[in-house]
């Protein structure tokens, strides 16, 4: 059964007198389960697109059903609400919280669902990522690779059916970069997660089973791994 | 339903990180909520100590007073003791200084003040006074001012009296009183003998006594008030004593409580520039949040009950400040003060103070927070989608809406009236949007016409005025607003000193003799004359009340409903009016004309100041019977006049024709022109030498006691305008410590670019005068604009640009934002370039 189903979707942008077409009459979709990779150039559409699969913003036509929700048909808090139940999200720049600790960080999506063992369980998530002994440390006292395993922890907290990462290993080094990599594939089959990437490095796309490319807000071909 | 725990929980997370940045924006209310709990405490304190200290401030159970003797009272002989007073205006001599000047003459008999004393140094004085003989206690002020002391002689019309006594205290009065007409306390029983009482003297005669305790006077006194009301006596016991004082410092307490309620205002605008940055920086936060799955609602509330929190604890500090501020308001205000004033915790001021804090945090801050509502998850992917505006969002409306109703709501609780409420309101709006206008245009006006051929320093500075998170123009309000309400007041007390000053021209008479007897006239004349100076009026005086308005008697008027009725003071005041058939230099005719008497058969017409006639219902026509001196005339008024004033001269509210008073008993009064000091001061010694009765006016004492007046009440006013210029000192620093990082890292990177400290640190300096000038010049020309228009509608006199006045303020505040600044900034010249490149900066 397909978890995530897109259908004609487009997304235009309003810039005073002039409009901006990022996506046009994209189609596909995806079963649960799977892992998919967003690929192409930069400008190509590839992260507004996966901000629309994910719900963080409505096409300006077309329809996104996610986990048999159609996301048009539902407002911003709404949509908000099949985030933390079903999404997880890995950003570029790991987009912790400042104000919050790596626990505290993690331990939200956790207390949005109101769990009573939040912290038990977030600390479990920092154990699997290797940073049960920096729980209390706020991401201005974290490097790069870890911030973005705090991420990680977050995005699988309220175990996600579908987990969205924008460039995950974008801002990291090489050698970071692999092990965050391998992080998320581990986690992914650990929780069985479907998992959708965007990049624009080939290698890690073809970790996924399937690549999308896309150029020009199109999806020009798609590949199987 | 929102998650209140988990709110509250993340909000004490972000909080936590937040402390020194939110306590910076609470800083802004502090100083307004402390000036309004000092000022309420205050207000509360005093009013209780009145009402506790009531018997004090009349000295009696009851005052009879009238301007003729008040004979035997019936009430008399429900008394257990009696005191009388005759009071009265008149010069009085100090022999060993050879000068004199007018008082407040208190011929004494009896133990008055029964409740309370006469405070006197040495502290036997009062003892001494009363045990008899030509003896007198001088007020305190009086004594400074021609260097006597206890011991001298004072001579009091042809009495000369030894001075046994320095008057510290009367009951009932204020420091204030005792600037314009000091107080000379002499036995009654010599009263006769100096002869100062004589007809057309302004004489007042009280009776004071006191009952039995726990007699209700209020109740005792009620079978005999119409017989006073028909002998126009007046009657004042504590409980209307303590009604009219309280109401009077209720009152004052209430404006005092405004000016306070701008300074809170002014911390606002602060607290909503600062909570706007605040969000700025948020923002991804807010969109991480959304992104993660919480409502739009709960993200507002985080950080809502973060800033309110703060809020409460800026009330709290402010409450706490404004109880220990109330113990120097006694100070300050000791010369308008009738009563010791005691203090203490007012916990109904604390709760107020908290209340408004809370209120005030709630509503400005909510205004730059709603803007966490519209931020779009997608922002976490795409920064540039935070589009955050609000131009059209309805709550934006509404909150706007609540902060207007609550400035409405706040004033109509302080004043009492809606019309004053709606006013100040109005005020309050004006004068922020004129400086928020003032400053939209100014940021406008150089982003649009910045030159380039500007050097760099001068193009950066001004460019910093407007780049992003930038204050400029809450900070033009907040320091703009206090500067306007400092310079008003300094403009307006210039002004009205100038007015005074300005009547001391060539042409302009500048002495004033009056109660002067017609046997005395043409020897004062003569006097007058010898000391080479012109008589530039003479002018006869009769005293007269009023009868009969349009055949509507004094008890016929207190029959009609109060909307018909004259007002009753009409029937009890003692006019004075002279005759002639011209006008004189400050008078000027508005309606109707003067008619000579026999211009229209036998009716005789008179002119009434125009103020004076509209104020009180008076219309051209009207029939007007006056009482003169038990004889009965008919009048009509024939004409209206506008009056000025402000110039030493004899101004009348009613004049008659001529050729009606000639024959009734009258005194005189002279002006003339003095050169100098020396002059006035050798012909005052003379007349009054020779003619104690006569009292003598110099512009040059109207000009020291009005600067003294206006200097009491413009050192209250500008206390409580300080208020407004700290908050704004404190709004300017918590801004350039928000935006000292950004300083920071555009100093890193001009330094990275070649840019030597000493540049950076001249662009720094430029850019705090340019805010400082910015500030100040909006606040001086607001003021301008006040002083006209208070000076045209009000105090009715020209505006004078006090240019001068205007620089100093301007370079006061321009250099206190530069110095402030360069405090601020002075660690941020020195970062090391190395920072930008490891992120740090």
């Amino acid at each position: 059964m397909s978890i995530l189903s897109i259908t004609q979707l487009s997304k235009t942008y309003q810039s005073g007198s002039r409009s901006l077409t990022v996506l046009e009459g994209v189609n596909f979709s995806i079963e649960a389960g799977e892992t998919l990779a967003i690929v192409g150039p930069s400008g190509s559409g590839k992260t507004t697109l996966l901000g629309l699969c994910a719900g963080l913003d409505s096409g300006t036509s077309g329809s996104v059903v996610l986990n048999g929700q159609a996301l048009e048909q539902l407002n911003e808090d709404q949509r908000a609400a099949v985030r933390n139940q079903d999404v997880g999200f890995i950003f570029q720049n790991f987009q912790l919280l400042p104000t919050l600790t790596a626990l505290e960080n993690v331990m939200v999506p956790l207390e949005l669902k109101k769990r009573k063992d939040a912290k038990e369980k977030a600390m479990e998530l920092l154990e699997k990522v290797g940073l049960k002994d920096r729980a209390t440390h706020y991401p201005t006292q974290l490097s790069g690779g870890e911030q973005q395993r705090v991420s990680i922890a977050r995005a699988f907290a309220n175990a996600p059916k579908i987990l969205f990462a924008d460039e995950p290993t974008g801002n990291l080094d090489t050698e970071t970069g692999a092990m965050i990599e391998n992080l998320i594939f581990d986690l992914n089959k650990e929780q069985g997660t479907t998992l959708v990437l965007v990049t624009h490095d080939l290698d890690l796309a073809a970790r996924t089973k399937r690549i999308i490319h896309i150029k020009g807000g199109k999806i020009q071909e798609e590949t199987h791994a | 339903m929102p998650d209140f725990a988990w709110i509250f929980k993340m909000a004490g997370r972000d909080f936590r990180k937040n402390l020194s940045r939110l306590l910076l924006f609470v800083s802004s209310i502090v100083v307004g909520i402390a000036a309004l709990v000092a000022i309420s405490s205050f207000g509360e304190n005093l009013v209780r100590d009145i009402d506790d200290q009531a018997k004090e401030l009349l000295g009696a159970d009851l005052v009879l007073e009238n301007n003729k003797p008040l004979g035997e009272q019936a009430i008399d002989s429900l008394a257990l003791e009696i005191a009388s007073e005759v009071n009265f205006a008149s010069m009085v001599a100090f022999p060993k200084k050879d000068a004199s000047r007018l008082t407040q003459v208190r011929a004494l008999e009896g133990n008055f003040p029964f409740y309370g004393k006469l405070e006197t140094l040495p502290l036997e004085g009062e003892e001494d006074f009363r045990s008899g003989g030509k003896k007198a206690l001088v007020e305190k002020a009086l004594l400074t001012q021609f260097d006597a002391q206890v011991g001298d002689s004072i001579k009091v019309g042809k009495v000369l009296f030894e001075i046994v006594g320095e008057l510290q205290k009367v009951p009932g009065q204020t420091g204030i009183t005792a600037s314009v007409a000091p107080a000379v306390y002499i036995p009654l029983a010599y009263l006769e003998e100096t002869g100062l009482v004589q007809y057309g003297s302004r004489v007042e005669y009280s009776r004071y006594l006191q009952f039995p305790a726990g007699t209700q006077v209020d109740q005792l006194i009620k079978p005999f008030e119409s017989q006073w009301e028909v002998d126009r006596i007046d009657a004042d016991t504590v409980e209307d004593r303590k009604e009219s004082t309280g109401r009077s410092f209720a009152n004052l307490s209430n404006f005092l409580s405004l000016v306070a309620f701008i300074a809170l205002l002014l911390g606002c605008v602060g607290v909503a520039s600062a909570v706007n940055v605040f969000v700025k920086e948020k923002i991804a936060s807010v969109a991480v949040l959304r992104c993660l799955g919480v409502p739009s609602l709960e993200v507002l509330l985080i950080y809502l009950v973060e800033i309110v929190g703060m809020g409460l604890v800026g009330a709290m500090i402010g409450s706490i400040m404004g109880t220990a501020l109330q113990f120097v308001l006694p100070v300050v205000f000791s010369d308008f003060l009738p009563v010791e004033v005691s203090v203490g915790i007012s916990w109904k001021s604390i709760g107020f103070g908290m209340v408004t804090g809370l209120l005030v945090s709630l509503l400005f801050a909510l205004l730059p927070l709603l803007k966490v509502r519209k931020v779009s998850p997608m922002a976490t992917l795409r920064p540039e989608t935070a589009d955050t505006t609000l131009l059209k969002d309805p709550a934006r409306w509404a909150v706007m809406l609540g902060i207007l109703l609550f400035i409405l709501g706040f004033s109509y609780y302080l004043l009492g009236k809606l019309i004053w409420a709606i006013g100040f309101t109005l005020f309050v709006l004006l004068a922020f949007g004129m400086l928020w206008g003032v400053g939209i245009a100014i940021m406008w006006s150089v982003r649009k016409f910045l030159p380039l051929s500007l050097s760099y320093p001068w193009r950066q500075a001004l460019s910093n005025l407007y780049r992003p998170n930038n204050q400029t123009i809450s900070l033009i309000a907040t320091i703009g607003l206090g500067t306007a309400m400092i310079s008003t007041l300094f403009f307006l007390q210039n002004q009205l000193l100038q007015e005074a000053k300005f009547a001391d021209k060539e042409d302009q008479p500048n002495l004033l003799l009056f109660d002067i007897q017609t046997p005395q006239l043409e020897a004062v004349k003569a006097k007058v004359i010898a000391q080479k100076m012109r008589v530039l009026q003479e002018l006869p005086i009769v005293t007269m009340q009023l009868n009969a308005i349009n055949g509507i008697t004094k008890k016929a008027n207190e029959e009609l409903p109060e909307e018909e009725n004259y007002s009753r003071w009409l029937y009890n005041r003692e006019f004075r009016v002279t005759y002639r058939d011209t006008l004189i230099s400050s008078e000027q005719l508005t309606d109707g004309a003067l008619i000579p008497k026999g211009a229209r058969g036998d009716s005789i017409f008179v002119s009434f100041e125009k103020g004076f006639a509209e104020g009180n219902g008076f219309e051209l026509g009207d029939e007007v019977e006056f009482n003169v001196q038990g004889r009965p005339i008919t009048t009509y008024i024939g004409s209206l006049r506008d009056v000025k004033f402000n110039q030493v001269s004899t101004n009348f509210l009613v004049i008659f024709p001529s050729g009606v008073l000639e024959e009734a008993p009258k005194f005189h009064v002279i002006i003339t022109k003095t050169k100098d000091d020396l002059q006035a001061a050798a012909v005052q010694s003379e007349i009054v030498r020779e003619f104690p009765n006569i009292s003598i006016i110099n512009l040059g004492t109207i000009v020291a006691t009005l600067e003294e007046i206006l200097g009491k009440i413009s050192f209250v006013i500008q206390f409580m305008a300080f208020f407004s210029i700290a908050t704004g000192i404190l709004v300017l620093i918590s801004s350039l410590i928000i935006s000292k990082y950004q300083r920071m890292r555009e100093s890193i990177l001009l330094r990275t670019l070649g840019a030597s400290s000493a540049l950076v640190r001249l662009i720094n300096t430029l850019e705090y005068f340019f805010l400082g000038s910015l500030a100040s010049l909006s606040g001086i020309l607001l003021s301008f604009f006040a002083t006209f228009l208070l000076g045209k509608f009000v105090f009715q006199m020209n505006f004078s640009l006090a240019w001068k006045e205007g620089l100093v303020i301007y370079l006061a505040i321009t250099v206190l934002t530069i110095v402030l600044g360069w405090l601020n900034g002075r660690k941020i010249i020195n970062q090391a370039p190395m920072e930008i490149l490891r992120g740090n900066g």
